[in-house]
């Protein structure tokens, strides 16, 4: 087998917290803790999980934009920091995209003037030939042209976003991070987006790694998927196996939640309760990060910090980290509700 | 061009609805420079009955229910139309007459649930004013209430809380204090306006349940806004569909979500990635962009972006009408095409 | 709150050393042997060096410095000769006097300005509302002095209302009443300008924010138009008021220097303009020290009220 495109190898991040006028370390915020998982090239990796569960900071970390407090990053078999040492390596195999893209772009240039601004930066196209660049890109995202004279704030947020798009190609990446880049446009919008993403990465053989909180979105665009819960990944796999049968209690619930855009469905079928204790990530649970909330809770969750395993009869890439999934009235529980929502 | 009145939503039931929306437009601006961001919208509500209004960005579903409460922001208007409540005209009653309605007959969780609290006094201070200084609540009363509210939106350790200022607490947990001061004064009519939009899927699914359960418990007419057609499916009675500033189509939430009678209504429903879909496929977006209320479009304003879209559709404003008697009133000029084998057709899967 | 207020006071100490090295070095940059000053040019060069080995003028320049906060601390800050009389003395007997004025006179202009520029916020665009646009732009595009000498053109000498100069009668029924008959002129100039700031700030403060949408929530409970600027939108459009006031502090104090001039009232800003007028470099040391600190602490003053009126603020 290949070598995968992108690799986390037990990475994990903290941001200090500092107080008083010396700005003493008083704590970490542990954003990211011991997190492990690849990405094949051409795939989407979809990253769901709660708010502040820590999705954004992986994002962050793959581009070199959050210090690694552990672990290590490989892209495309290069050590991200030796990349990051190289000037100009990292940009021009990954990018990023972010939810608002009005807040990244330059509110005083113009649309045209921002693309060729890029082109120029790496040194990619000069002068006639970088406006060239622009409308051919514009052609790729599919804006026309004549928005290139526009300023950011004559635009839809659809159109940004296709914009910021356009932006991260510019430089030819080979892999992409897209954060919540869905998550503030209209359904009816939405899809023309993703369509545009999952034809660029067709043609381009382009990776991504697809953070949201929008489960309905993940199952159209991910190969494999990976669930963060308080900094540390609950459950990881192919799509296809997660939703079929998720194994952990959280990714459970968090299926349960989807509201299912149809009556007769959505008010007939169980859920799963999440008790509603957002994790601390200022102090982190010893054991099971999800214990607070979770049903099925025991002892040993309180004690013992899960490991990912794979369970017989489920893909062997489909990895959950819960000591109780094995258990039948688990199982049954679990299978009940993935079964409501995917009705 | 065409403008015809639209008729006014029938009552369904011999109670008559609480609040009823009778041919309300709503603009800001004046003179030249003024732009209709509601046009002639009709909509009723029964007592315990849940309304769903749905719509994409900037069609005018925040601006009807300001619009219906009196707090259209400087500059913003109502037009034409009344709005009844318990069959009372609300329109053009001064601040003074609007204050006892307000809360009491009509509460509203505004859309921003971040921002909707003051930052500057506690959660308990907030909750209690109306209370204390015009419900005639004794200090000790209203802080007695306000606990039992909290706890009853899911708030651990209320009475803790009543002394925490808005920026301790987190998205849900504010989301829910906003909720508890909204039925704080048990009003006859809720308006939810994007309740859940901020939160994140566990929480939403949480709140929502929450808002339902509390409807079915004190009575309210419950008016749920949002552009999220899986939040309406779960709990509204009947669904209201906007578009450009108008009200395209109406019916029980069941017979909308089997069989629209709209070509936007179904365009929206066939652009929704579902969760139950169980292959990468393509989606389905409306094509194009809503419009720009300062760019209004001729005739039926779906035109540019409708597929069904004829001749007529570019000169004439189709009227909402219920041709089949059903209750499920549409504005479109080739419903009888459309009606019921519209998604048989297009939306196979 | 407590800790934010410590904290916040640790970081005055350096800014007050900085502010003692500044006058310190004034003296050292202002042209001119401060033996001859205080001798006067006619002093024989032995008086002048054994004055000079009693100041220290001799020694290294951070020796200077060292024997000058020495001397700060003990509260000596020379002798000043305008006066005849030690700096300190002349300070602190006039710091009083200054302090009332300004007192009275930033009391006044937040207490009427918060007033006049929330009363406007009430109705805006109503007939009050301009009228007060106008009082505004006068009071802001009239000078101070010259202020000062209109009113004592009318209520002193037209009117003969109240006493145009000085702090209280000479004769001897120099009760309360007297004083406030002597500071309501030279006070209602001082205030006039600061005034006119902060009900600017305060009327388009609350214009800001009673677009939030917590103000919307509030009226969608049937809160009350008065209550809401009252208790919603002057609480949130109080920190900026606050920074303003704070800031007008600062134009007091050295607005007093006029005022104090035009209606000869004893305070530190009458002492200081004799004072450069007769180049006694110790007094005006000694006054821009005591002003400066004033300054610092009137800021650290309005920090903690900041704070108070935004909560988010007390847990940094
Ligand atoms: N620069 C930083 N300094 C300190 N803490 C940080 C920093 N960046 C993130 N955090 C903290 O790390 C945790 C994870 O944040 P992150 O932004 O990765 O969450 P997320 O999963 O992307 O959430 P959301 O869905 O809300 O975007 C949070 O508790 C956050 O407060
Ligand atoms: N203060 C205002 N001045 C001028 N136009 C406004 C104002 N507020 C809203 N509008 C316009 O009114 C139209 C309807 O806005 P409204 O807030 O009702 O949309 P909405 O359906 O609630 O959308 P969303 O889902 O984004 O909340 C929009 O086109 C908007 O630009
Ligand atoms: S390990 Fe325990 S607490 Fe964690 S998910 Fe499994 S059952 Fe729940
Ligand atoms: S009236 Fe015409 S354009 Fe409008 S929705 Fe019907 S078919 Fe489409
Ligand atoms: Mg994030
Ligand atoms: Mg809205």
């Amino acid at each position: 087998m290949n070598t995968p495109a992108i690799q986390l190898k037990n990475v994990s991040v903290r941001f200090p917290i500092r107080t008083g006028i010396l700005r003493r370390v008083v704590g970490e915020v542990h954003a990211v803790d011991d997190i492990s998982f690849e990405i094949n090239e051409g795939e989407t990796l979809g990253l769901v999980g709660e708010s502040g569960s820590g999705k954004s900071t992986t994002g962050r970390a793959l581009m070199g934009l959050a210090p690694l407090t552990a672990g290590s990053v490989a892209c495309f078999g290069r050590d991200l920091k030796q990349l990051k040492l190289a000037s100009g390596a990292l940009p021009r195999i990954s990018q990023i995209v972010f939810q608002d893209p009005y807040a990244s772009l330059n509110p005083r240039m113009t649309i045209g003037e921002t693309l060729q601004e890029v082109l120029e930066v790496h040194g990619l196209a000069k002068g006639r030939d970088a406006k060239q660049r622009v409308d051919m890109l514009l052609d790729d995202v599919g804006l026309r042209r004549d928005l290139a004279e526009r300023h950011p704030h004559a635009l839809s947020g659809g159109q940004r976003q296709r914009v910021a798009i356009a932006r991260a190609l510019a430089i030819e990446p080979k892999f992409i991070v897209l954060d919540e880049v869905v998550s503030a446009l209209d359904v009816s919008i939405q899809g023309q987006i993703v369509n545009l993403l999952q034809d660029l990465q067709r043609d381009r053989k382009l990776t991504y790694l697809f953070i949201t909180h929008d489960l309905s979105i993940v199952r159209h665009v991910s190969h494999s998927l990976v669930v963060m819960y308080g900094g540390q990944v609950m459950e990881k796999g192919p799509r296809k196996s997660i939703f079929a049968a998720p194994l952990h209690p959280y990714t459970s619930a968090l299926l349960s939640a989807v509201p299912v855009p149809d009556p007769k469905i959505e008010r007939m079928r169980p859920r799963i309760d999440v008790r509603s204790e957002p994790p601390n990530p200022l102090a982190p649970l010893t054991g099971c990060r999800f214990q607070k909330s979770c049903l099925f809770a025991s002892e040993i969750c309180r004690s013992e910090r899960p490991q990912l395993q794979s369970i017989e009869g489920h893909d062997p890439q489909h990895l959950a980290a819960c000591h109780h999934m094995r258990e039948p009235r688990v199982r049954e529980a679990l299978s009940r509700a993935a079964r409501g929502a995917l009705s | 061009m065409i403008l015809a009145q639209s008729s006014p939503l029938r009552p369904i039931s011999a109670n008559g609805p609480v609040l009823e929306l009778k041919n309300l437009g709503v603009a800001y601006g004046r003179g030249a420079a003024s732009v209709q961001v509601v046009h002639d919208v009709s909509l009723a509500v029964e007592r315990g009955e849940a309304l769903g209004i749905v719509g994409e960005s900037g069609c005018g579903k925040s601006q009807t229910m300001l619009a219906a409460l009196g707090l259209l922001p400087r500059g913003g208007r109502i037009t034409s139309g009344q709005v009844l409540l318990e069959g009372q005209d609300l329109v053009g009653r001064s601040p003074r007459q609007m204050r006892p309605v307000r809360g009491r007959e009509i509460a509203l969780i505004s859309q921003d649930a971040l921002t909707s609290l003051n930052p500057a006094m506690t959660i308990g201070k907030q909750m209690a004013e109306p209370m204390i200084h015009y419900g005639g609540m004794s200090r000790s009363a209203a802080r007695q209430r306000c606990t039992e509210l909290l706890d009853l939106v899911g708030i651990p350790g209320a009475a803790a809380r009543l002394a925490s200022y808005p920026h301790e607490l987190s998205g849900g947990m504010r989301q829910r204090a906003l909720i508890a001061m909204a039925i704080s004064a048990n009003p006859k009519v809720l308006i939810a306006d994007e309740p859940t939009t901020a939160l994140d899927v566990t929480t939403q699914s949480q709140i929502l349940r929450l808002i339902d359960s509390l409807r079915k418990e004190l009575g309210m007419a419950l008016i749920l806004i949002t552009h999220d057609l899986g939040v309406v499916a779960g709990v509204a009675d009947r669904v209201a569909v906007l578009y450009a500033g108008r009200v395209v189509e109406t019916a029980e939430t069941e017979t909308l979500f089997a069989a629209p009678r709209h070509p936007y209504t179904k365009a929206l429903l066939d652009s929704i990635a579902r969760i139950e879909d169980d292959v990468a496929e393509r989606l389905n977006p409306i094509p194009g962009l809503p419009p720009d209320p300062r760019n209004p479009v001729s005739g039926c304003a779906f035109h540019p972006r409708c597929e069904y879209s004829r001749e007529i559709c570019r000169n004439a404003l189709p009227i909402l009408e219920d041709g089949t008697g059903a209750q499920h009133p549409v504005r479109c000029h080739v419903d009888p095409f459309v009606s019921s084998s519209l998604r048989a057709v297009g939306g196979a899967r | 709150m407590l800790s934010f207020i410590f904290n916040r006071g640790l970081q005055i100490v350096p800014v007050i050393i900085g502010v003692t090295l500044a006058t310190f070095l004034l003296a050292q940059i202002i042209p001119g042997d401060p033996a001859d000053v205080l001798l006067g040019s006619m002093a024989s060069e032995e008086a002048r060096q054994q004055l000079r080995v009693a100041l220290g003028l001799n020694e290294p320049i951070y020796v200077q410095y060292a024997i000058y906060l020495k001397n700060l601390l003990q509260g000596d800050l020379g002798q000043s000769f305008t006066f005849a009389q030690p700096v300190t003395q002349v300070i602190v007997e006039r710091l009083f006097n200054t302090s009332l004025l300004a007192v009275a006179a930033i009391l006044l202009a937040s207490v009427a300005g918060v007033a006049a520029g929330t009363w406007a916020a009430l109705r805006p665009g109503s007939v009050r509302d301009q009228g007060l646009s106008v009082i505004v732009l006068f009071f802001n595009s009239m000078p101070s002095f010259w202020l000062g000498l209109v009113l004592i053109l009318i209520f002193g000498l037209h009117l003969r209302l109240l006493p145009i100069g000085g702090m209280q009668d000479a004769t001897g029924s120099s009760g309360i009443g007297s004083l406030v008959a002597h500071m309501a002129l030279p006070t209602i100039t001082l205030a006039a300008w600061s005034l006119a700031v902060i009900a600017r700030m305060t009327r388009s403060s609350i214009l800001d924010v009673i677009n939030s949408d917590y103000i919307r929530t509030a009226r969608s409970r049937g809160v009350s138009e008065v209550r809401i600027v009252l208790c919603h939108a002057l609480p949130n459009a109080m920190p900026s008021v606050i920074t303003v006031i704070g800031m007008q502090m600062g134009f007091l104090l050295s607005g007093a220097v006029l005022t104090e001039t035009v209606f000869s009232w004893p305070g530190i800003g009458l002492a200081m303009y004799q004072a450069i007028s007769t180049r006694d470099i110790p007094l005006i040391q000694g006054g821009i020290l005591v002003l400066a600190v004033a300054f610092v602490l009137i800021n650290f003053a309005v920090d903690i009220l900041y704070a108070y009126f935004n909560p988010k603020i007390k847990l940094g």
